[in-house]
């Protein structure tokens, strides 16, 4: 009896215990994170000006279609953002004979099991007419983008990332064997594709600026 | 691990109390101190042991205890830097950051007591030596890290039972728990008070 009374206890006891065991994140909100690396060489004083293309590339899961309907406030985001830290915009469209220092390109997965570097990525921006600054005589395309670390994996759940890549523009020499553009700075935003289009663009946009928050060496240096 | 709870518990269960015996289980508060309290330093209201001791004589007993402890703690939205597996770049991560310890001591204690089992109060103040297994958890988004690992660990105790009737007793105590570092998991220090029942076979 008293054996009996004493296991009970400790039924009991386990239960309560394993029954209150901490929770973790309780919204969608607290799901949302701001990744970002940068080329740990790279020289961040010698950039001063960039473009970037009027439009975002999604990679979505076969038979979706991309909404294009955000695309402009993200981009003017990322803009306003590269724009406060001193650098320079320079129009695409302005025939410009000023080469951009740098390339901004924003894209946006989503979906489940991806890397975000992607052998044929850049065959997407084939069209954008910055790149007849940053590829010259030798780049074209066919060349991807060359991350200097290892790609972060995102997976499961049903998640939603835009990633903004800094890229050199100013590359002479560049690996002409690997095809491959050099990668200075990624930021990526990446959250649950969970509540109203509205509530994940805030969400989004709260993310982007985190991605310039805790970069504090992207800066243009005083001249 | 819960192998191991099972076990100990039927081998308790199948264990005839006979005197000279205590069987002790109890309900623990915990206090994470040094490292531990750097990576949650919330108090934990999460946590049992169960005891078992033996006496040698009046005044000395031996025995074993297999405990369980969570610790948690919310950081809200911070960055930090993290390595993903099978890669050693850094990157910077924002978000909201969960993190939990569960740490299950398993020791054997040593215990003086200071008066004969006639007492009102039986105060006693022992050492618990052996392993701890601790496990460190990190949750941002998506993203998930754990280390976990067996420890050395000891720990100093007072306390006093509480003696209802020849079979029945009150228990608390108060007790320092040090597990040394191993690999990625810091030294364990935590300050636990248990309060529990006893069952006596005298």
């Amino acid at each position: 009896m008293k054996r009996l009374l004493f296991l009970s206890c400790i039924g009991l006891f386990a239960q309560f215990l394993v029954s209150c065991y901490p929770g973790g994140a309780d919204t969608v909100k607290e799901m949302d994170v701001a990744i970002t690396n940068y080329d740990k060489n790279a020289d961040f004083s010698k950039y001063t000006t960039f473009s970037l293309p009027d439009t975002i590339v999604y990679f979505v899961a076969q038979g979706e279609t991309p909404n294009h309907t955000y695309d402009p406030q993200i981009l003017q985001l990322v803009k306003d953002n590269f724009t406060q830290l001193g650098y320079t915009y320079i129009d695409p469209q302005s025939e410009s004979d000023v080469q951009p220092s740098f390339i901004v390109t924003v894209s946006a997965f989503s979906n489940v099991n991806y890397y975000y570097a992607n052998d044929y990525w850049y065959n997407y921006w084939g069209w954008y007419p910055g790149w007849n600054w940053v590829w010259g005589p030798t780049w074209g395309p066919g060349w991807g983008p060359s991350y200097p670390w290892n790609p972060v994996a995102v997976y499961s759940y049903r998640s939603g990332s835009i990633v903004i890549d800094m890229i050199a523009a100013d590359q002479t020499a560049p690996t002409s064997s690997e095809k491959k553009i050099p990668v200075l700075w990624s930021g990526v935003a990446d959250g649950l594709l969970q509540g109203s289009a509205q509530s994940i663009l805030d969400r989004m946009e709260s993310t982007i600026d985190q991605c310039f928050v805790q970069s504090p060496y992207l800066k243009k240096q005083a001249q | 691990m819960r192998k191991l709870l099972i076990i100990s518990l039927i081998l308790f269960g199948l264990s005839p109390l006979v005197k000279g015996q205590m069987l002790n289980l109890n309900y623990q508060m915990s206090v994470p101190v040094g490292k531990m309290h750097d990576f949650a330093s919330k108090m934990s209201f999460r946590g049992m042991d169960l005891e078992y001791h033996h006496f040698l004589g009046e005044k000395f007993s031996v025995g074993g205890m297999i405990g369980w402890n969570t610790f948690y703690k919310d950081k809200g939205k911070i960055s930090g830097n993290f390595r993903f597996k099978g890669s050693n770049d850094i990157h910077t991560i924002t978000g909201y950051q969960y993190r939990y310890v569960n740490t299950v001591p398993i020791m054997a204690i040593g215990r003086y007591w200071f008066t004969d089992q006639n007492s009102t109060f039986r105060p006693y103040f022992g050492l618990g030596v052996g392993t701890s297994w601790t496990e460190m958890k990190l949750d941002v988004g998506q993203f998930s890290s754990t280390n976990s690992k067996w420890q050395f660990a000891f720990a100093p105790e007072i306390g006093t039972i509480i003696p209802v009737n020849d079979q029945f007793a009150f228990n608390i105590g108060a007790k320092y728990t040090y597990g040394t570092k191993a690999g990625k998991v810091e030294a364990m220090q935590n300050f636990t008070l248990s309060l529990g029942i006893v069952f006596m076979g005298n």
